[in-house]
């Protein structure tokens, strides 16, 4: 009896993992090739050049090549300044997108006067196109303010570098504002009731609340917020192609912009010098992220 | 606007003030966007380049032609890596939008729904590493593996087929399958062991039993993967010209610029083009907005 009840025990673990393994299969080979093997050959690539046939192992001449920027790819490509750009779009989104998210979305959460609108507002241009977005604020731009008489043409936005990017800065900061808002406020209202409201027993003021309650039990997010923002300054586009293609300005483009429009325009030659480029980006920006969150982590608020 | 609202109104923070007002003028300029683009698309052409762009002037007509035009004109022609053209209208690229958004977004979300299912239910080793590698593989990006992506794309002979898409879009990767693997991991192992005393198979019990429980949350996934890649063109321009969808419509009228000589370049035109892309999401947005907006806040479960 023992015996028979052992054997069907075991047929039916049996069964189960042959379902395990079963539906397991294919997701994971899809995983094998589309992640593992894509990112082993974005390595592997880094390592080669294209001799018109295909690809043959090239040493490390490729990693030279991108160090010394030889190659028609980097024609009017000035890596000090792609950098300069890269960091500089980061650094203001950090300051008028980022930080100010956190204050919006406390207010949202607080649900002050107009929290359900805003709401719905901010999570608009997450829904919408970026495409439909982009071509209504090209239009704009180049006519209403015009026609207030705030600007003298639609050609202003171009008149400087610095016009022109604060143009795409600021239509990058309609287009993800929103995201980031809702995002801090859903975290928020994942803090326990209880917790508010014996802080407002103890005649906690808003401010304190904010700091010493709210901030701590939300810092997971922050901090996977900031480590995402850190990555985003090798990949950040700044929608420039969606907005020109291939003809941004390259006095503001960014690594991720270049990266994304040699991609699409540099043909098969262009892949292993785009391919040891990336994995340059990605041996600063791994432990850059890594380096950060430690540090957040570590030296951050902690509930208790 | 009840007492306490009044009170609340009255009784607010000079910081929350600043806020209200940074908030409100964002939705001003949103708004004022939305309708500078819908009176746009209804403007007529010469109204619109006399840069009258609001009703309200005598001269204001406004009419659906814009739309019509959209309808009959709006085309795309795309070279293929095999030297042959293709042309496709805005009924070819509408459906070329469904196919992609939908077949991307239930490829999606089945390899999601059965990773999630196999590693949440059964406490194998393999099911702990899968959990793990997920959450290094959002930490860890790889920046630039797009070349080595359309490489292997090609070796698999799935460039510019929609075959590739589905095979693309099934992974598990990412947020929402952890998601699904904390719904599942809630749920009760009552229904399941039911099942299984009345002699359901293990297929029966995934399909039939567990998947209707986390229904609502694959419907809002598939939902918002679905919008994802309606708007999406990166995908399109890079591995699947053969099938120009909307979206890349509008990506390619937006790069003509001012050569009005082609009615479809003009501005009105360009921008209810967009608006008819748009329109689709708006709509399930507006009917569906109560479930995406609960994404937002899948991460935090109140205790």
């Amino acid at each position: 009896m023992m015996l028979k009840n052992k054997s069907a025990f075991s047929t039916k673990k049996r069964k189960q993992l042959m379902f395990y393994i079963g539906i397991l299969a294919l997701p994971i080979l899809q995983v094998l090739v589309f992640y593992f093997y894509v990112n082993i050959n974005t390595f592997s690539l880094a390592f080669q050049e294209f001799d018109g046939m295909g690809y043959k192992f090239a040493g490390l001449d490729t990693f030279k090549k991108v160090f010394k920027l030889e190659h028609t790819i980097f024609r009017n490509f000035d890596f000090k300044l792609v950098m300069k750009n890269s960091l500089l779009v980061w650094l203001i989104g950090l300051l008028i997108s980022f930080f100010p998210s956190l204050l919006f979305s406390y207010y949202i959460y607080k649900n002050h006067i107009g929290s359900g609108l805003f709401k719905i507002m901010l999570y608009l241009p997450h829904i919408i196109p970026h495409l439909v977005f982009i071509t209504l604020y090209k239009f704009y731009m180049d006519t209403i303010p015009v026609n207030l008489g705030l600007i003298t043409s639609g050609g202003f936005w171009i008149s400087t570098v610095e016009w022109e990017r604060f143009y795409y800065i600021f239509c990058g900061w309609m287009l993800g504002f929103g995201t980031s808002v809702l995002v801090y406020t859903g975290s928020m209202s994942g803090i326990s009731d209880s917790i508010i409201e014996s802080g407002q027993l103890d005649g906690i003021t808003p401010l304190k609340e904010f700091i010493f309650i709210v901030l701590p039990m939300i810092w997971g997010t922050f901090v996977t917020m900031v480590v995402a923002s850190l990555v985003s300054i090798f990949t950040s586009d700044m929608n420039g192609y969606a907005f020109k293609a291939a003809n941004f300005n390259s006095q503001i483009q960014t690594i991720g912009y270049f990266l994304q429009n040699k991609t699409i325009n540099g043909g098969m030659e262009s892949y292993p010098l785009l391919s040891a480029l990336g994995l340059i980006m990605t041996a600063i920006a791994v432990p850059l992220a890594l380096l950060v969150r430690h540090l957040l982590t570590k030296y951050g608020p902690k509930t208790e | 606007m009840t007492k306490t609202k009044k009170k609340k109104f009255f009784k607010m923070g000079l910081v929350n003030w600043i806020i209200l007002i940074v908030l409100s003028l964002y939705v001003i300029l949103l708004c004022s966007y939305l309708l500078f683009g819908l009176f746009t698309s209804v403007n007529t052409i010469p109204v619109y380049d006399e840069k009258i762009y609001f009703p309200g002037a005598k001269e204001w007509k406004w009419g659906f032609k814009n739309y019509v035009n959209v309808f009959k004109s709006f085309s795309v022609t795309e070279t293929l890596s095999n030297q042959t053209t293709i042309q496709a209208d805005f009924f070819a690229m509408t459906f070329n939008s469904i196919l992609f958004a939908g077949l991307a977004a239930f490829a999606k979300c089945a390899a999601i729904y059965l990773v999630a299912y196999a590693t949440s239910r059964y406490a194998y080793v393999f099911s702990k590493l899968i959990y793990t590698f997920v959450i290094v593989a959002m930490v860890i990006p790889i920046i630039g593996s797009t070349p080595s992506q359309i490489v292997i794309i090609k070796a698999l002979g799935l460039y510019e087929k929609m075959t590739g898409v589905a095979l693309v879009a099934f992974s598990f990767l990412g947020m929402y399958f952890l998601v699904v693997h904390a719904v599942l991991q809630a749920l009760p192992k009552d229904y399941a062991e039911a099942a299984y005393l009345d002699g359901a198979s293990e297929w029966t019990v995934m399909i039939k039993i567990m998947l209707p429980l986390v229904w609502p949350t694959i419907a809002t996934i598939f939902l918002i993967v679905f919008i994802e890649n309606w708007n999406s063109y990166g995908y399109i321009l890079i591995y699947l010209r053969s099938y120009p969808t909307l979206s890349y419509g509008v990506f390619k009228q937006l790069q003509t610029s001012g050569d009005y000589s082609n009615l479809m370049y003009h501005p009105t035109m360009k921008i209810a083009g967009a608006y008819l892309v748009a329109l689709p999401v708006i709509t399930l947005f507006i009917v569906f907005r109560n479930k995406l907006m609960k994404n937002v806040t899948m991460g935090g479960v109140k205790e």
